[in-house]
């Protein structure tokens, strides 16, 4: 009796939280446009209808690149510093967690704004680059794909460190040890003992950051080019600006599947690669 | 319109009751009332109407300023409620008040919502002869339709707004957008942007272009001779503030009084109403049908309509008054922080009601191209 209620309330959070939403979600998606009233009753696939158009699988291409780029120098950079981090004293190690934590409190719009500023000609980063001689003159940064990688990356590293901590944590010293014994330098045994044995983690890890890429709205809107904006930009003009909530929730429901594909085609690759 | 709250918003906590305060006073007026109950005649109860404006400073400053001077004129309370913006507002609005339960007796709408609400009947048609002071308004605020189911509050402006150390000499005139000048302006983007009225009015003679989708299609063609200038496509009031303050963008179109803030708080720039005029947008008090607050809404509305109320608004809120300037008794300078005398281009309100989405995607097509 027991067991079957702690069984069904993952089932049943399951439903409330993410079942019924998107029943609505393909609902309003199948649902006429009114003008006034944003959608309704009846059924009607004129939003699908829409999707076809280059904008939209131009958006959808930027959305992928961009998961992919910001999956790979979150992964790039935060397997290292994870490593690094477990590496350190307990007290140490605890600081940094909590200051990893921090970060996730600040909201994305103040800290794709932040960005902003960092990035600008008067006060940014640039100065310090003509300072250390990177570049002839102050220039604004912004609006460029490197600005939305970098704060983007800066949004989701704690996530992918917090994913690949345990692990790291865990690891057995004694492998590594035994291959610096054995006369391997330090980076060859991090290469051919840490990774392998963690690749697992390492996979959820760039999944992870890859999905919570995918749906960025802010970032690429005040930090990128027009010509760059992801499909959740579009999504947000078809629906508060357009005021059209049945385009905007096909193109929702369209996102979602290329995420799913997406993810499943990546744990595919790298499971492929980890067998014998 | 766009959200102010994000940036306006000052600390000001005057306005606010604290709950303690509120509990107090509802203990004695409860005695009061249990004491005084055989004597109490119904029409001398307490008064009372809940009214909603946007939210963070515009609602601080109608509750700190404005409707205390309502209250004292006509003895009826004022509830200030919080209103948020944008397209799941009017949904919500429009659910409660089908629910019998709208948040609010009156609320501040910008005019394309109030056709919005319209087209699902959600507004109470007015009594003129209730609102005796509408005569007072603008010329231009006297047309409310045959429902009278909108009056003029306040009105605020899209000027250009340049940074005058980077652009010499200063524009008088719009068609300055299109001259050369790579990388220099920050542009309101997407269907809500004045660029379609900015650009209907310089090119095409008047914003009756965007009634139909081939015109529409013939304004956002001329909007795209201009994507070399525009370095910033803006969708939020801060971005471009953050913009114009960092020397990001020489200038482009931004809110008159959010410059004149600005400019008093040091940074250089200067708000220009050029020569063709800058786009005039208005919110108008409308009423949801199942609020039962029918005189104290009319009652509230009136006083909105007088040049005292309207001199709050100018003075406190920061918007343009939709009384002409003879009639009020604001300085130059007063006058100058919130709107100007130069005629300016009205808002394309039907073409947006009818073409928003096409607007939307149209522009977005340009802009991403």
């Amino acid at each position: 009796m027991r067991l079957g209620l702690l069984l069904s309330w993952p089932t049943v959070s399951l439903l409330v939280l993410v079942t019924i939403p998107f029943i609505l979600l393909l609902r309003i998606s199948i649902a006429p446009h009114d003008q006034s009233g944003m959608w309704s009753p009846g059924v009607t696939l004129r939003a699908y209808g829409t999707l076809a158009e280059p904008e939209l699988l131009g958006a959808l291409l930027d959305s992928v690149e961009l998961a992919l780029a910001v999956a790979a120098l979150s992964l790039g950079l935060g397997f290292p510093l994870t490593y690094l981090i477990t590496r350190m004293r307990r007290r140490i190690q605890v600081v940094w967690l909590i200051f990893l934590l921090t970060t996730l409190s600040l909201s994305d719009v103040l800290i794709a704004f932040s960005w902003q500023v960092m990035l600008s000609k008067r006060i940014g980063l640039s100065k310090i680059f003509v300072a250390l001689g990177l570049m002839d003159e102050a220039a604004s940064l912004t609006p460029s794909s490197g600005a939305v990688i970098a704060c983007l990356v800066y949004l989701v590293l704690p996530f992918t460190v917090l994913t690949l901590f345990p692990v790291l944590s865990r690891l057995n010293n004694d492998l590594i040890e035994a291959a610096r014994t054995l006369g391997a330098s330090p980076v060859r045994a991090f290469v051919t003992v840490v990774v392998p044995l963690t690749k697992r983690p390492a996979v959820i890890a760039f999944v992870m950051a890859m999905v919570l890429t995918v749906g960025a709205y802010v970032p690429p809107l005040v930090l990128g080019r027009p010509q760059h904006w992801p499909m959740a930009v579009l999504i947000g003009s078809a629906a508060l600006a357009g005021h059209d909530l049945p385009r905007a929730s096909a193109m929702s429901i369209f996102l979602l599947a290329a995420t799913l594909l997406l993810a499943l085609l990546t744990a595919r690759v790298a499971r492929g690669r980890v067998r014998p | 319109m766009t959200d102010k709250s994000s940036i306006l918003a000052r600390p000001e906590t005057g306005g606010r009751t604290s709950r303690r305060a509120v509990l107090r006073g509802a203990g004695i007026v409860a005695a009061t009332a249990a004491l005084q109950m055989p004597f109490i005649r119904p029409a001398r109860a307490a008064r009372s109407l809940k009214v909603s404006t946007f939210g963070g400073y515009f609602e601080q400053c109608f509750a700190k300023y404005v409707y205390p001077a309502f209250t004292k004129a006509s003895g009826i309370d004022v509830q200030s409620i919080e209103q948020p913006e944008g397209a799941q507002f009017l949904f919500q609005l429009a659910e409660a008040n089908k629910a019998g339960a709208p948040p609010m007796d009156v609320c501040c709408m910008a005019a394309v919502d109030v056709l919005r609400g319209r087209a699902q009947n959600l507004w109470r048609s007015f009594d003129p002869g209730r609102i005796p002071n509408f005569s007072q308004l603008s010329a231009r605020f006297l047309t409310p339709g045959p429902a009278f189911d909108n009056v003029a509050a306040m009105s605020w402006f899209m000027t250009f707004v340049v940074n005058p150390e980077e652009l010499k000499p200063l524009p008088d005139s719009w068609t300055v957008l299109w001259d050369k000048h790579p990388n220099a302006w920050g542009i309101l983007s997407g269907s809500s942007s004045q660029i379609f009225e900015i650009t209907a009015k310089v090119h095409f003679g008047s914003i009756d272009i965007l009634m139909n989708p081939e015109g529409i299609d013939q304004v956002i063609a001329k909007i795209a001779e201009l994507k070399g200038n525009v370095k910033l496509w803006w969708q939020d009031e801060g971005t471009m503030q953050t913009a114009l303050i960092n020397d990001e963008v020489v200038g482009g179109t931004y809110m008159h009084d959010t410059a004149m803030v600005m400019i008093k708080n040091g940074t250089p720039v200067r708000s220009i109403f050029p020569k063709e005029g800058a786009v005039e947008s208005t919110n108008l008090w409308c009423q949801p049908t199942s609020s039962a607050k029918i005189d104290e809404a009319q009652e509230f509305i009136n006083f909105s309509c007088t040049p005292e109320a309207q001199q709050l608004i100018a003075r406190y809120v920061g918007s343009a008054p939709v009384i002409d300037r003879a009639k009020l008794n604001l300085t130059d300078q007063e006058f100058a922080a919130v709107s100007s005398d130069r005629p300016s281009i009205p808002a394309a309100t039907e073409a947006r009601f009818k073409n928003t989405d096409y607007m939307e995607r149209q522009f977005i097509k340009m802009v991403t191209s």
